[in-house]
Order: C-alpha cells, then structure tokens, then sequence
C-alpha cells in the first residue's frame, strides 16, 4: 500500500499458468473486481475484452504457450481508477512497431489469418495504454480505466 | 493459478469469483460452484480477519490446482494459530442467537470433500480444501 498522493491503493495479483482458456478467467476476476469498484457494465465489457487480448497475447505469443510459463496480471486498485498490468516471460520478445499497427478491415478480408486486432484494441478501449519489453524479463502491457463515479467500495 | 489479496474484507468476493470461473471451466456442475464459492468465502475471509487479523500489509495468497480427480485450492495466511477442524460429518447444534462461532469452519468441512489445516513458521496457516470433479465420489455410501 502506498499513499504517495495521499491516495490509497490496494494491489491483487494473478499467476497464470500459459494455457488457453485461463484469459477467461482472468477477465472475470477483473470483471468481479470492477464491478464492485463501481464501473459502468460498458467500461467492464471494454475492460474483458482489453484484458482477454492482453492474457492471450502474453500465452501465445509472449510465453510461446509454454504452460510452464506464466503470466502474471496485477490489478492495482485506486479509488478513481484500476490500473492492469499483463507481464509474460518474453520467451518472444515484442517487436515495438507492432503496439503503434493500425490493421484496415479491408486487408483482413483479404487474409486467412483473421487476427492481429488485439493491440489496437486494447488501445481503443483503455483510457491508457503503455508498452514495455525487456529481453530477459518479459513483455508487460500498463493499462488504465479511469472510475468515472466514486467507488461504491473503497480500496 | 495463484491469486494474492490484501488483507481487506470485500476481496475474498474477488477470490470466490476468480475460483468459480476456474471451477467452471474445469466442469463442476453448478451446484458444487455454490458450494465452492461459499467455501471460498469462508476461508478467504477467516483468513483476513483471523489469520492475518485485517491487517491490509498482511496478504492471503491462494492457489488452486487442477487435476483429471479433483480441484485442489490452497488458502494461505500469515497466521500463527491454525483452527481445529470439525470432524465429518459435521454435528449441526443449536447455536445461541447471537454467536456464529465457528459456523464457517463447519460449512467448509460440510460442504468440501476433503479439508485439512497446516502451520508453518515460514509461510503461515494454510487450509487445503478439495472438490472431487466427479459429485457421486462425493457421496460416501458406507
């Protein structure tokens, strides 16, 4: 707990092991968290949805879906904002070039290979998005969903 | 999986909602989800306020394992005096209005199918509960 602004936060964190499905239930934990902070039911869909691409690009992608690895997602609870950490073990690291991709519908159609959507939406749906690889220590995605309306609990 | 909370009564909810979505996916029939969310309550919010005694720098860390038998949770906190458990099956008595003394360790041993206690100087107290996956395995016949 830190009160650096005088404010107090409370921090839960989560180890995943990298295995498909598990971004599910990191986006209910979330979502249970979020509604109890007080967030409207649109900023906790946006909220899943942005958490999900994060979780799932962490197992496939950043842990190569090695089970062994894990992710790790902190939510770090404020009481006018939550903030969502996604680390994996980089075992891939994350060509920076790709978190500024804008994908065009219209190439998409042309592809087999339907993804590559989830950066971009992680940073339509966030109010704030950052990106943070380190060879070794892993790739992490920083984001934040401003509260709109005071919490109904305080952290 | 692994979840570690603060000390900081609200978030055992957080716990038993991460736990169900677990329990879920693994295939627990609704019924024993209720039972294992209600035991995630109990334990998560003994732990909180006995074993860490609602001290938010104090944490309650829990991990669940999934194996082809049985979802195994572990409930950790930084206490030092793990409980007595109640033996199965549990014996219901009337309880003097207003105390609920030990009531939630009973609905723990009550509704899970296995439930055992450690202390260890280093880590703390830590109650091991485990949901069988298949419910008739639940249903001891002798």
């Amino acid at each position: 707990m830190s009160e650096a602004d005088g404010a107090t936060e409370q921090i839960i964190e989560m180890r995943l092991p990298s295995r498909l499905g598990y971004e599910r239930i990191a986006m209910d934990t979330a979502a249970s968290l979020a509604r109890r902070m007080g967030f409207t039911p649109e900023r906790i869909d946006a909220l899943r949805t942005a958490i999900g691409e994060a979780v799932t690009n962490a197992i496939e992608h950043g842990n190569q879906a090695d089970a062994a690895m894990k992710v790790v997602v902190v939510l770090t609870i404020r009481t006018d904002e939550l903030i969502i950490s996604v680390a994996d073990q980089g075992r891939k690291v994350l060509d920076p070039a790709q978190t500024f991709l804008q994908p065009r519908i219209t190439d998409a159609f042309q592809r087999a290979d339907k993804g590559g959507w989830g950066i971009w939406l992680i940073r339509e749906l966030m109010d704030e998005v950052e990106f943070s690889f380190a060879p070794g220590s892993g790739n992490q995605v920083r984001m934040v969903v401003h509260l709109e309306r005071p919490p109904v609990i305080k952290p | 999986m692994q979840l570690i909370i603060p000390s900081v009564l609200g978030y055992e909810v957080v716990v038993r909602d991460a736990v169900a979505s677990l329990a879920q996916r693994y295939g627990l029939p609704p019924d024993r989800i209720e039972d294992v969310k209600t035991v995630l309550c109990e334990a998560c919010t003994n732990a909180i306020e006995h074993g860490n005694g609602s001290d938010p720098h104090r944490r309650v860390r829990v991990s669940c394992t999934v194996s082809e038998q049985s979802l195994v949770v572990e409930v950790y906190d930084e206490g030092r005096l793990p409980p007595t458990l109640p033996e199965k099956p549990v014996k219901w008595l009337p309880i003097q209005f207003p105390s609920h003394h030990g009531i939630g360790l009973k609905l723990i041993v009550a509704l899970s199918d296995e439930v055992s206690i450690a202390n260890d100087p280093a880590f703390g107290t830590c109650i091991r509960l485990v949901f069988y996956r298949d419910p008739r395995s639940g249903i001891h016949t002798s």
